[in-house]
């Protein structure tokens, strides 16, 4: 191949020149061209190596169907792999590389790979490499078989995603595709049109029909005229999925994002997305200089771009458009119509094609043109459901039956010829009367295309993506691999990165005569999204960094901040702790511990559950969600309670509270509290519908304080002056709804500290005033969740889902008196009378002692052996500041009847020591919480 | 007794504006929310998907009442679980496209919507041609901010 640039002609705009790199060496092109347009002016033979075999491989397409020239795209954080050179429109400074290639595409060392073909045969990998162990050869021959390399470093680039909606959405911009818009725009319908090329057009971009040109640049025009008709260039339709929503990747020429994803709900679609042109399989026929011949065409009329100087055509049809390649001042050495009896045919040459021997001689050449027929992009079609059928006239797939509301247009409903495809775009579209036409060449089909492959030995390649060869399918078939998917598994046929564009169609009719059967009755694999590569980065969109998982900020998250907290995320970002200078997390959490313990301390608890039940049946409705009689809690006291699911496992905990004879405000566990609102909604709507209920989720509009310790209500007192809260009349577990000043307020007498305790809740735009006014005083210490963990193991309570797993039943945390007793029904309870629930060898809640901190996770096990059945396992641990040393909650088979055994507890690789005791380390008689 | 001074939400986010679309946080704005039981009443409030006046119909049995007219009745305060953004301009669509899937095509004057933000759940009010109200639950008012800033 001699790719050459010609002197006039193309849609390049050659008075902008363009410099950009290849493999290291420096080309010029212009502004219009796209990467493989450029290459192919600058003569570059050789654009890639082919993924089994290495072999050199040289330009075949000029559309998305290309397989051959995949690029790295750029370097370091910006780098893309296995971009289609044919789809990256060129810009200055462009730099690209071949991909999996050593030193490059031009000299790659792994080119000796080829001589051994005979060994690597399809599904070689099956059968060989097997001894002594596969896995010895598994990375060399992945490497070897690899395409381009990630990126290792994250991408600085922006991404977005857009969910639109539209009456009618056409894809394709070619003739048929226009014309399907400017039928239906004059309705007034919203329509969204999408064209995968950088410039819509389609086919008209490089006809050589002017008339049709002409047309199809009209109606480009009066559609960008109205206001309801959106067009969308360089957005390629990947993906079709149920209720006609299209997926679409765009990638925008300028702009903040470097590629933006299209969610499209359509109301209808029409498809116009054009066809590809196949090759035709003989030895030879992926040598650099064998292209297709539409390729040919369209890089000279499109480009300027003369792919070769003396041309063989090798045709199975009579669409090869000799006259285009003419007209581009390509000399036609010859014109084989394998319908006449060719017989053997191969193209010779090295390192690219030189010649086409056939039985009547050897044909000199640097360029053959191969037209093998058309295959429609029927790819969404199918992808929405639809059927196709082999046409045996014009052997090609087209659509049938559509199931979702979607209708094809063009060649891609097989219908090559303009003028008809015009049509067609314009009935589906509604238009009526026919459009007003030009004179358009018609085709001048004389005799149908013929399925034909020559009968020569030799590589003769039907996926250029994968290196399947003619050989390998009929390696298939003799293999009994005659299902067309299980060929697809054996071969890799259609696996690449193009998807089998160009190959699928030829593999199957390759099937079909090693197995005698019509291309139809072998049948395609099933076309999956997406239709071209689709990167990560336009799959994610924003959804990266802090926007990957959105989190909750407390309301007072500023004033925490100016306390020097160390944030972490417990689904809300909360202080862990509030470390002082030169202190580790840990050891501000001991410090803020002991200070609770000694005098009080401050907590941000808003993120507490806060669900507000009302109604005349709020009441029988909480005995029925919780394991505690809810019915008989007086107006203004605190319960705690148990959620558990249908099995009796227990999900959730907190208290509820009764602030009036028909309301009651819950609070569950703060990262369940969403979940459980909905979940109470679950069983109201779904098995109680009639209730008179109403469930509010009020988590957010109340900011929530805690004031914990010996001396928190000395310090509470001195502020709330007008508030009795003297701990004998307002004792533990009651409440009181209040104001602080103007500020409404509602104060709960509740403990997870074991001291006692002032919950604060106000609404959430004044939390941070409220924790100021108390934090004024110096005796009191904030607090974070760490020290909180630690105060709520000293006392011994457990938090749901740490010491608690997916089996645990009430019995087993020491909540198992009553249930039996309970009249009334509540969920979880028929499972909790089972005998399971009540076996003897649970795992039950239990403390354990010991010398050395234990690892959480640790299992205790019967004997020395690490492999020994699990005796149940350590909870949570921490060094108690109250005690001195360290404590820990464990789950331990029968623990509750082994207090003061000891136990082993083996945790990676070592073993640990410790005492079962009482869970309650600190204030077992709960004198503190009064 | 101490003096308790409001600081609102979001009053420490940057908003974005631009030539084509502005977002701004309603000042203490007061929403209510009233949740009826079944076989409750609801004469005079919107149907499902639509507001009128100061009501937004937000859900089987639910609404919200932005403004002072709720106060009084038996309403659940919930001014400070929502953050109320107004977003006003030609492009405002386009700016909810990114992370909501809402047909606003026939998202007309005073629909309501209960939608996906991304990831979390808000209501979507439009009260004019365009101009829309979106409430935030208030602990992710910074997510919302965050991701409409990226896409401005």
């Amino acid at each position: 191949m001699s790719g050459s640039r010609l002197p006039s002609g193309g849609r390049i705009d050659r008075t902008r020149p363009l410099r950009f790199s290849f493999d290291g060496r420096n080309y010029d092109g212009y502004a219009g061209d796209t990467l493989a347009s450029a290459l192919l002016a600058n003569g570059v033979e050789i654009v890639g190596r082919s993924f089994k075999y290495h072999r050199p491989r040289g330009l075949y397409a000029a559309g998305a169907e290309e397989m051959n020239a995949l690029v790295q795209l750029e370097s370091g954080a910006l780098t893309e792999p296995n971009r289609s050179a044919t789809g990256i429109l060129l810009y200055d400074g462009l730099s690209a590389r071949s991909v999996n290639t050593a030193p490059d595409a031009a000299r790659d060392w792994r080119a000796l790979f080829d001589r051994f073909g005979r060994f690597l045969p399809a599904g070689f990998y099956y059968k060989t490499f097997m001894w002594p162990h596969w896995r010895l050869f598994e990375g060399p021959i992945r490497r070897a078989a690899g395409l381009g390399t990630a990126p290792e470093v994250p991408d600085p680039d922006l991404y977005a995603q857009v969910n639109t909606q539209c009456e009618l959405l056409v894809v394709g911009t070619g003739p048929a595709g226009l014309a399907a818009a400017l039928a239906a725009a004059p309705s007034g319908a919203q329509i969204l049109v999408l064209e995968a090329e950088h410039e819509p057009g389609g086919s008209s971009l490089w006809t050589a029909d002017e008339a049709l040109a002409s047309w199809c640049r009209d109606a480009l025009t009066a559609l960008r005229a109205r206001a309801n008709v959106r067009i969308l260039a360089a957005t390629t339709a990947f993906g079709y999925y149920d209720h006609n929503l299209v997926a679409a990747v765009e990638r925008p020429a300028s702009g903040r994002f470097r590629e933006r994803l299209w969610k499209i709900r359509a109301d209808r679609v029409i498809l116009a997305s054009g066809a590809i042109e196949r090759p035709l399989v003989f030895p030879g026929n992926d040598l650099p200089g064998v292209m297709l011949a539409s390729a040919v065409a369209r890089y000279a009329r499109q480009f300027g771009v003369k792919a070769g100087e003396r041309a063989v055509i090798v045709t199975n049809n009579d669409e090869a458009g000799i006259d285009d390649l003419r007209a581009a001042g390509i000399d036609i050495a010859a014109v084989i119509d394998v319908r006449d009896e060719v017989g053997p045919l191969r193209a010779g040459g090295r390192r690219r094609v030189t010649a086409v021997e056939t039985r009547h001689g050897r044909i000199a050449c640097d360029l053959v043109c191969v037209a093998g027929g058309w295959s429609p992009t029927v790819h969404l079609f199918s992808q929405s459901g639809g059927s196709l059928r082999f046409c045996n006239v014009r052997l090609m797939f087209v659509p049938d039956r559509a199931v979702q509301a979607i209708a094809c247009a063009g060649a891609a409903n097989g219908t090559l010829a303009a003028a008809a495809a015009i049509a067609e775009g314009w009935t589906l579209g509604g238009g009526t009367p026919a459009p007003d036409l030009p004179d358009l060449k018609c085709g001048t089909a004389s005799r149908p295309p013929a399925i034909w492959s020559s009968p020569s030995s030799g590589k003769a390649f039907v996926d250029y993506a994968n290196d399947v060869t003619k050989a390998d399918i009929a390696l298939a078939a003799r293999e009994n691999y005659v299902s067309v998917e299980h060929l697809k598994r054996y071969t890799t046929l259609g696996m690449g990165p193009d998807q089998g564009k160009t190959s699928n169609v030829n593999g199957l009719v390759l099937l079909g005569e090693a197995t005698a059967r019509a291309p139809g009755a072998v049948g395609t694999t099933r076309f999956r999204p997406p239709y071209t590569p689709v990167s990560f980065g336009a799959l994610v969109g924003a959804r990266t960094g802090e926007r990957f998982r959105p989190r909750k900020q407390l309301p007072a998250h500023c004033w925490h901040a100016g306390r020097g907290a160390a944030f972490e995320d417990y689904g809300w970002q909360r202080p862990d702790a509030y470390p002082r200078f030169g202190e580790s997390i840990m050891e501000a959490a001991r410090r803020e511990a002991a200070a609770v313990r000694q005098g009080a301390g401050l907590f941000d608890a808003s993120p507490i559950g806060k669900i507000e039940v009302r109604g005349t049946d709020a009441a029988r409705f909480l005995d029925f969600i919780y394991v505690q009689t809810m019915s008989t809690l007086k107006v203004g006291r605190i319960r705690y309670g148990l959620m558990l699911d249908e099995n009796g496992v227990v999900i959730d905990d907190g208290v509820a509270i009764r602030l009036a004879d028909d309301h009651f405000l819950l609070h569950p566990t703060s990262a369940a509290a969403d979940r459980i609102a909905t979940w109470l909604d679950e069983w109201l709507q779904c098995e109680f519908p009639a209730w008179q209920v109403t469930i509010v989720n009020v988590t957010a509009q109340w900011g929530t304080v805690t004031l914990s310790g010996p001396e928190a209500w000395s310090h509470l007192d001195h502020l709330l002056v007008d508030i009795d809260l003297d701990p004998v009349r307002f004792p533990h577990l009651s409440f009181m709804a209040t104001a602080i000043g103007e500020v409404p307020a509602r104060i709960a007498r509740v403990s997870f500290t074991g001291e006692a305790s002032y919950e604060i809740s106000v609404p959430a735009s004044y939390t941070a005033s409220l924790l100021e006014a108390l934090a004024e005083n110096p005796a009191v210490t904030p607090y974070g969740i760490e020290a909180l963990t630690i105060l709520r193991m000293e006392k011994g309570y457990l938090h749901v889902g740490t010491d608690t797993d997916g089996t645990t039943v009430p019995a087993d945390i020491g909540f198992g008196t009553g249930i039996a007793k309970k009249k009334s029904d509540f969920v979880g309870r028929r499972s909790l009378l089972r005998h399971e629930a009540s076996r003897e060898d649970r795992l039950q809640l239990v403390g354990l002692s010991s010398d050395r901190l234990l690892p959480v996770g640790a299992h205790a096990t019967a004997d020395m052996r690490p492999t020994c059945p699990s005796d149940g396992y350590v909870t949570s641990a921490c060094e108690s500041p109250t005690l001195g040393r360290p404590i820990a909650l464990a789950l331990i088979r029968r623990g509750r009847s082994r207090i003061g055994e000891r136990v082993r507890l083996y945790d990676l690789g070592r073993f640990h020591e410790a005492q079962i005791v009482n869970p309650v380390f600190v204030d077992p008689e709960g004198v503190r919480l009064r | 007794m101490i003096p308790l001074t409001r600081i609102p939400l979001a009053s420490d986010l940057k908003l974005p504006h631009g030539t084509e679309a502005r977002v701004a946080v309603e000042p203490a704005s007061h929403v209510w929310l009233l949740a009826l039981a079944p076989g409750a009443a609801s004469d005079g409030l919107p149907d499902p998907g639509r507001a009128e006046g100061s009501w937004l119909n937000i859900g089987p049995r639910e609404w919200l009442c932005i403004g002072d007219e709720g106060e009084g009745k038996a309403l659940v305060d919930m001014s400070d679980a929502f953050v109320v953004m107004t977003l006003s301009g030609g492009s405002i669509p386009d700016l909810l496209g990114s992370a909501m899937s809402l047909a606003f095509a026939g998202f007309g004057i005073n629909h309501v919507a209960r939608a996906r933000f991304g990831e979390i759940a808000v209501v979507l009010h439009r009260y004019a041609p365009e101009e829309f109200r979106l409430l935030v639950p208030s602990p992710y008012a910074g997510y919302v901010v965050d991701w409409l800033r990226h896409h401005f």
